[in-house]
C-alpha cells in the first residue's frame, strides 16, 4: 500500500522543480512567482514567518472606527440621556444665584463682599458635597443618591419659592443648600459611565458631562425672567423642568448592574502621596474655577463695572459660560492630539494675558467681553485637556481622583468669586482679584513645566491597566 | 524549590516495527525533565521516518530526532518553543542537505519530523512531511497536521516537504491548549495508512499501559497489512500546573518587600552606600559586599509597590539572568537575599542622558561609534527573542572602562516568557521613542526596538526628536521627520540617510535587523543608502490630496466668481 520510493538523483531534480512551482502557488507571495532562486529563497523564509505568526497574533483592542459603531450599542442610552439632563439641570440651579446676583443684591442691599460670598457659597458646599455624594454612590448606588440630591434640590427651592429670601444670611443658606445641584457630579457621571466599558467610557462620560451647559442656560434666562415675575418667583419657575426631569429620571434611568467596590479612606491618603495628584487638583482649580467662578460672578461683574441692566448682564455672562462649556470636549480632542502638557500651557498662558488684561477694566463692556470670551474659551479647553489626562495617569485611582480634582475645581471657584467681592470693597476695582488669579495661572504653568519633566520617562504597562469610576 | 507544586506530568509509551520491510527506518525519541527545564523547556516528544537508499533513510531520522531532542534544550529559555524548534530544525536540516549532496549514495537522504512540545498548559506541534499528530480529547479524534504530500494521487506517497529535501524548510507550527486526559498519538505513515480512525479511537481510548497501547497500534498495522515501518509514540497528559506566573518567576515574587534603606542599613550582609535612582516604581541603591569589598546594584521596589509591580520585577530577574553578555550588566546571586530584590554588577561611569545634560556635544563619528555599539548589544537581545522595548539615552550607560552597556529590562518583552499572554491595554515605554505603529496598540517587535535606537542616535546628535517630542497619553500624528542636518548641518549625508531609514515611520521601511542597520553604519559613506527626505503628499496621505485638490479647485472657482461679478 505505502510504498515510499527512495528519492534518486534524477526524481529528486524532478520534484526540486515540482516543489518550486507548488511552492509559489501556495505562498500567494507576489514575489514568489520569479522562478529564480534568490527570490524563492527569500519567499520562503517569509513562509517560515507566516507560519510562525499565524497563532501569534494576539487579539486586539478594537480600532477607532468600530469603537465609534458600536458606542450606542455598549451601554444603556435612557440612562445617559436621563444623567445629562439630570446634570444639565443640576449645574443650571447651581450657579442660579449668580445671574440673579444683581436683583438679589438690588432688593437685599448688599456690599460688593457680601455679593460675592452670596454667589460663591453654592460653589463651596457643592465641592464639598461631591465627596460626601462620592461616597453615598458608593453606598447605596448612584441613582438613588441621584435621587435624593434632585428631592433635596426641589425641595430647597421649593421653600424659597414659597417662603422668600429676606436676608443676606438666608441667601447663604439658600447657597449651601443648592451645593447639592453641584454635587451631582458625583452621582451622575458614574450612574452613565458605569454602563460602559473602560473603551467607551471616556465617550459616555463626555457626553453626560455636556450638562455644564446648564450654566449658561441659568445666565440667558435666569435675569429676563427675574425682570418679569420677580427674582423668588424664577425658584418657582426652575422647578417646572426640574420635576420634569425627576419623573424621566426615575422612570428611565438604571443603575449598572456591576459596580466596582467602595472607595476607602486609605486608598484617598495613598493617591495624595503622588505630587501628580496635587498638582492636577490644583490645574484644575484654576481652570474649572476660573470658569465656574466666572459664570457666577461675571453678571455682577457687567452690572457694577459698566452699569449694564442684569437682562443684559446675563446675555454677556451667557455668552462666556456658553463658549467655555462649550469647548470642553475640543480641549481633550486637542490634549490628545499634542498632548496634554503642551496644550495646558498655551491655554494657562492665554486665560493668563486675557484676564490680566481684563483686569484694567477695558473702557467699552463688547471689549471686556472679548477678553472674557477669550479667558473662557482657554479655560474651558483647560477643563477637557486635565480630564483627558487625569483619567490616564490615575488608572488605578480614577475614583478617588476625580472627585478630588473636582472638589479642588469647586474650591477654586469660590476662591475667584469671593475674591472678587473682596477686591472689589476694598480696593474699589476688581483689577486685584483678576491679577492674583492670572498669577495662580502663571503658577500652573510652573508647575506643568515639572510635570513635564517627571514625565520624560518609561511608562510601564502596570500603569496602562483601566478602572471603574 | 519545585516540591508540592502541581506540575505537568505525563505517561509516556512508544513501540515501532520494521513490518515487512528489511529495514527499520523511523525513529521516535522522547525526553521528560524536571525542575527548570521542565518549566522552561517542557517535556519534548519526537518521530521522523527516513527515506533514502541504504541505511541512509535510518540515518536521516535518527540523526534528526537525536539533534532536535538534545539542541532543543540548549535554546536559550528566552525563546519561544516555536523559535526554538525552528532553529533546531532549521539546523539539521542544512546538516542533512548538505550531506546529501556529497555522494551519490547518501542522495535524497531526507525525513520527515514532527514534534510535540508540551509546557506548561499548552503543547506546540512542528511538522515537516507525512508523519501525523493525532490528538484524542474526550472520545473525539483530530488529525493536528496536514500531510507535506504531493496532491497528485500517483504521488500522494512522495513528500514535498521534508527535513533535508532542499536548502530551505518551511516548518508548520500548531499550537493549543492541552485538557488532563488528552491522548497525543504521533504515528509515521505505516500506522496511519494501515488503521483507519475508529479503530484509532478504540486503541486510544483504553486505559491500559501506553506501552502495551502503543505495542498493540503497531501490530494491528503491519496485520493490517501495512508494508511500511511501524512506529506509534503516545502522550497522556495526567496533570496540568495551575494557571499562572510560571514557578521560577512566581517564587521571588513571593519574597517580601523591603523596607526604604537609607544610606548605611545593612541588608541581607550588604551595606547601603547611597540611592542610585529612584524611579515612581522602582529604587536602584550601591551597595558593597564588606566581604570581598566589591560594590554591585540592588534593584527593588518602593514598599507600597502592587502585585503587578512585583511581577514585573520578577520578570525582569528571570530575563536579565538570561541575558549573559558583556554589553550588560550581570546579575549576580546573593543565597542570602530574604526580600524581594536583585543585584547586578556595578560600573562606573554615566548614562549618555547625563553626559547630554553636562553638556557634552557628539560629533557624528561618536554618535555613530555609541549606535554601533548599542546595535551589537541590541543584536544578542534580538537573537534570544528578547524585545527591549526602552531604548533611549537614559538606558545607555558608559562605563568609565569605556564600554556601552544598555540597560533596563524593566518592561522588556520574551516571546519564551510571554507568548501565554494574550493582550494589554497599552504599550509600556518611553513615549518619544515610541515607535507610530506602537500608538495603535500594535505589539513591540524588533522593529520598534530598531525605531528607538535611530531616535536615540538621533536625539545624541541633536537633542531632538524626528518627530517631536511626545508626551505620555498623548495620540500623536506622525508626518515625515524632520532632516537631522537641519539641527546639525555637520552630519554627512549617509549618516542622516541611515537615521531616516531607522526612524521611518513605517516599520517596512525600517532596518530589518540589528545587523542590517549595523551594516549600514559600518560601510558609512561607501555604499550610502537612499532615503527619501521627503514623502510626496499623495503617498502619504491619498485622501488627503484629492481634497487639498478639492479645496483648490473650490478657490479657483470662487475667485474666478468673484472675478467676474467684479467684471460686471
Amino acid at each position: 500500500m505505502s510504498m515510499r520510493a527512495p528519492i534518486t538523483g534524477i526524481s529528486r531534480f524532478w520534484l526540486e522543480k515540482a516543489h518550486r512551482f507548488v511552492a509559489s502557488m501556495w505562498l500567494d507571495a507576489p514575489n514568489c512567482m520569479h522562478p529564480n532562486s534568490a527570490s524563492r529563497h527569500k519567499a520562503a523564509e517569509k513562509n517560515i514567518h507566516w507560519h510562525r505568526n499565524c497563532f501569534a497574533w494576539v487579539t486586539k483592542t478594537p480600532g477607532r472606527d468600530n469603537m465609534y459603531k458600536n458606542f450606542w450599542k455598549a451601554g444603556h442610552a435612557p440612562t445617559l440621556l436621563a444623567s445629562f439632563l439630570y446634570f444639565d439641570l443640576a449645574f443650571m440651579v447651581w450657579v442660579l444665584l449668580g445671574p440673579l446676583g444683581v436683583q438679589i443684591a438690588a432688593s437685599l442691599h448688599l456690599t460688593p463682599i457680601q455679593k460675592g460670598m452670596m454667589v460663591a457659597t453654592p460653589i463651596l458646599s457643592g465641592a464639598l458635597l461631591r465627596v460626601a455624594m462620592g461616597l453615598l454612590v458608593d453606598q447605596i448606588k448612584p441613582k438613588l443618591a441621584g435621587a435624593i440630591g434632585q428631592v433635596i434640590i426641589i425641595a430647597t427651592l421649593f421653600i424659597a419659592w414659597r417662603a422668600g429670601i429676606h436676608s443676606y444670611e438666608e441667601a447663604l443658606i439658600l447657597g449651601a443648600f443648592l451645593g447639592v445641584a453641584g454635587a451631582s457630579f458625583a452621582a451622575a457621571l458614574p450612574l452613565a459611565s458605569r454602563w460602559y466599558p473602560p473603551e467607551h467610557q471616556g465617550t459616555a462620560m463626555g457626553i453626560a458631562g455636556a450638562g455644564n451647559s446648564g450654566t449658561a442656560l441659568a445666565a440667558l434666562v435666569a435675569p429676563s425672567l427675574a425682570m418679569a415675575y420677580g427674582w423668588t418667583n424664577v425658584f418657582g419657575l426652575a422647578l417646572i423642568p426640574l420635576i420634569a426631569v425627576f419623573i424621566f429620571y426615575m422612570k428611565m434611568a438604571k443603575d449598572a448592574p456591576d459596580c466596582p467596590p467602595p472607595k476607602s479612606l486609605r486608598e484617598f491618603i495613598l493617591v495624595l502621596k503622588d505630587r501628580d495628584a496635587w498638582w492636577f487638583m490644583f490645574f484644575y482649580s484654576v481652570t474649572f474655577g476660573g470658569f465656574v467662578g466666572l459664570a457666577s460672578s461675571l453678571t455682577i461683574y457687567f452690572n457694577t463695572q459698566y452699569g449694564l441692566d442684569a437682562k443684559t448682564a446675563g446675555f454677556f455672562t451667557a455668552a462666556c459660560v456658553f463658549a467655555g462649556s462649550m469647548v470642553r470636549p475640543m480641549g481633550g480632542n486637542i490634549a490628545d492630539r499634542i498632548g496634554g502638557v503642551k496644550s495646558l500651557t498655551a491655554m494657562y498662558c492665554i486665560a493668563g494675558i486675557s484676564l490680566a488684561s481684563v483686569s484694567f477694566a477695558p473702557s467699552s463692556a463688547w471689549a471686556a467681553l472679548a477678553m472674557f470670551v477669550v479667558a473662557m474659551l482657554s479655560l474651558g479647553m483647560g477643563n477637557g485637556a486635565v480630564f483627558q489626562l487625569v483619567p490616564q495617569r490615575f488608572r488605578k485611582e480614577i475614583g478617588v481622583m476625580t472627585g478630588l480634582v473636582g472638589m479642588a475645581g469647586g474650591i477654586g471657584g469660590f476662591y475667584l468669586a469671593s475674591s472678587l467681592g473682596y477686591s472689589r470693597q476694598l480696593t474699589g476695582s476688581y483689577q486685584a482679584g483678576f491679577m492674583i488669579f492670572a498669577a495662580l495661572a502663571v503658577f500652573a504653568l510652573m508647575g506643568l513645566t515639572g510635570v513635564k519633566t517627571r514625565w520624560r520617562t518609561t511608562w510601564g504597562a502596570s500603569h496602562l491597566t483601566a478602572a471603574k469610576i | 524549590m519545585h516540591m508540592g507544586k502541581a506540575t505537568l506530568q505525563i505517561d509516556l509509551g512508544h513501540a515501532s516495527l520494521a513490518g515487512l520491510r528489511p529495514a527499520n527506518e523511523d525513529y521516535c525519541a522522547g525526553v521528560t525533565p524536571d525542575g527548570d527545564a521542565l518549566e522552561n523547556k517542557g517535556v519534548l516528544v519526537a518521530i521522523a521516518d527516513g527515506v533514502g537508499g541504504h541505511a541512509h533513510g535510518r540515518e536521516a531520522s535518527e540523526y534528526c530526532v537525536r539533534s532536535v531532542l538534545s539542541d532543543y534544550y540548549s535554546t536559550p529559555d528566552t525563546l519561544s518553543i516555536a523559535q526554538s524548534l525552528e532553529k533546531v530544525i532549521v539546523a539539521v536540516n542544512r546538516w542533512l542537505y548538505s550531506h546529501s549532496r556529497k555522494a551519490r549514495e547518501t542522495a535524497g537522504m531526507a525525513t520527515t519530523h514532527s514534534a510535540v512540545v508540551f509546557r506548561g498548559r499548552r503543547y506546540t506541534i512542528a511538522h515537516v512531511g507525512d508523519t501525523r499528530v493525532y490528538r484524542l480529547r474526550n472520545e473525539k479524534l483530530t488529525l493536528l497536521t496536514d500531510d507535506h504530500v504531493w496532491a497528485h494521487p500517483e504521488f500522494s506517497n512522495v513528500l514535498s516537504r521534508a527535513v533535508g529535501l532542499d536548502a530551505n524548510v518551511s516548518i508548520d507550527f500548531i499550537e493549543g491548549e492541552l485538557e488532563v486526559g488528552d491522548v497525543f498519538l504521533l504515528a509515521s505513515d505505516g500506522v496511519w495508512n494501515a488503521l483507519d480512525s475508529k479503530t484509532l479511537v478504540k486503541l486510544l481510548g483504553s486505559s491500559d499501559g501506553l506501552e502495551d497501547v502503543a505495542a498493540r497500534i503497531t501490530l494491528l498495522a503491519t496485520q493490517a497489512g501495512s508494508s511500511d515501518n511501524c512506529t506509534a509514540l503516545l502522550v497522556r497528559i495526567l496533570g496540568l500546573p495551575p494557571d499562572s506566573l510560571r514557578d521560577n518567576v512566581a517564587s521571588v515574587a513571593e519574597l517580601p518587600l523591603p523596607p526604604r534603606l537609607r544610606p548605611g542599613q545593612n541588608m541581607d550582609g550588604l551595606k547601603v552606600e547611597e540611592v542610585i535612582h529612584d524611579s515612581r516604581i522602582t529604587i536602584l541603591y550601591l551597595v558593597r559586599d564588606p566581604a570581598t569589598d566589591q560594590r554591585c546594584v540592588l534593584k527593588t521596589l518602593h514598599p507600597n509597590a502592587d502585585a503587578s509591580d512585583i511581577a514585573a520585577i520578577a520578570r525582569e530577574e528571570w530575563l536579565a539572568r538570561r541575558v549573559i553578555n558583556a554589553h550588560f550588566p550581570q546579575v549576580l546571586n546573593w543565597p542570602q537575599r530574604t526580600c524581594l530584590y536583585y543585584l547586578m554588577t556595578w560600573h562606573e561611569g554615566a548614562t549618555l542622558a547625563r553626559h547630554l545634560e553636562l553638556g557634552r556635544r557628539y560629533t557624528s563619528i561618536e554618535a555613530a561609534d555609541f549606535a554601533v555599539r548599542m546595535l551589537k548589544a541590541l543584536k544578542v537581545l534580538h537573537r534570544m527573542g528578547i524585545v527591549h522595548r526602552d531604548i533611549k539615552p537614559d538606558n545607555l550607560h558608559l562605563g568609565a572602562d569605556g564600554h556601552l552597556r544598555l540597560l533596563d529590562l524593566g518592561i522588556a518583552a520574551s516571546r519564551g516568557l510571554d507568548e501565554e499572554v494574550s493582550s494589554e491595554t497599552g504599550n509600556p515605554g518611553t513615549p518619544s521613542f515610541m515607535a507610530p505603529e506602537l500608538f495603535k496598540g500594535v505589539a513591540a517587535s524588533e522593529s520598534s526596538d530598531l525605531y528607538a535606537a535611530g531616535v536615540t542616535l538621533y536625539y545624541l546628535l541633536t537633542r531632538k526628536y524626528p518627530y517631536g517630542e511626545i508626551e505620555p497619553f498623548q495620540n500623536p500624528r506622525f508626518g515625515d521627520p524632520v532632516p537631522p542636518a537641519r539641527y546639525r548641518p555637520d552630519i554627512p549625508e549617509w549618516l542622516e540617510s541611515v537615521m531616516l531609514k531607522a526612524v521611518s515611520r513605517e516599520p517596512s521601511e525600517r532596518f530589518e535587523t540589528a545587523e542590517e542597520f549595523l551594516l549600514a553604519l559600518e560601510r558609512g559613506a561607501q555604499r550610502p543608502l537612499f532615503v527619501a527626505r521627503r514623502t510626496p503628499i499623495f503617498k502619504r496621505d491619498s485622501e488627503m490630496g484629492l481634497k487639498l485638490l478639492a479645496m483648490a479647485s473650490l478657490f479657483a472657482n470662487i475667485l474666478l466668481l468673484l472675478l467676474y461679478l467684479a467684471k460686471k
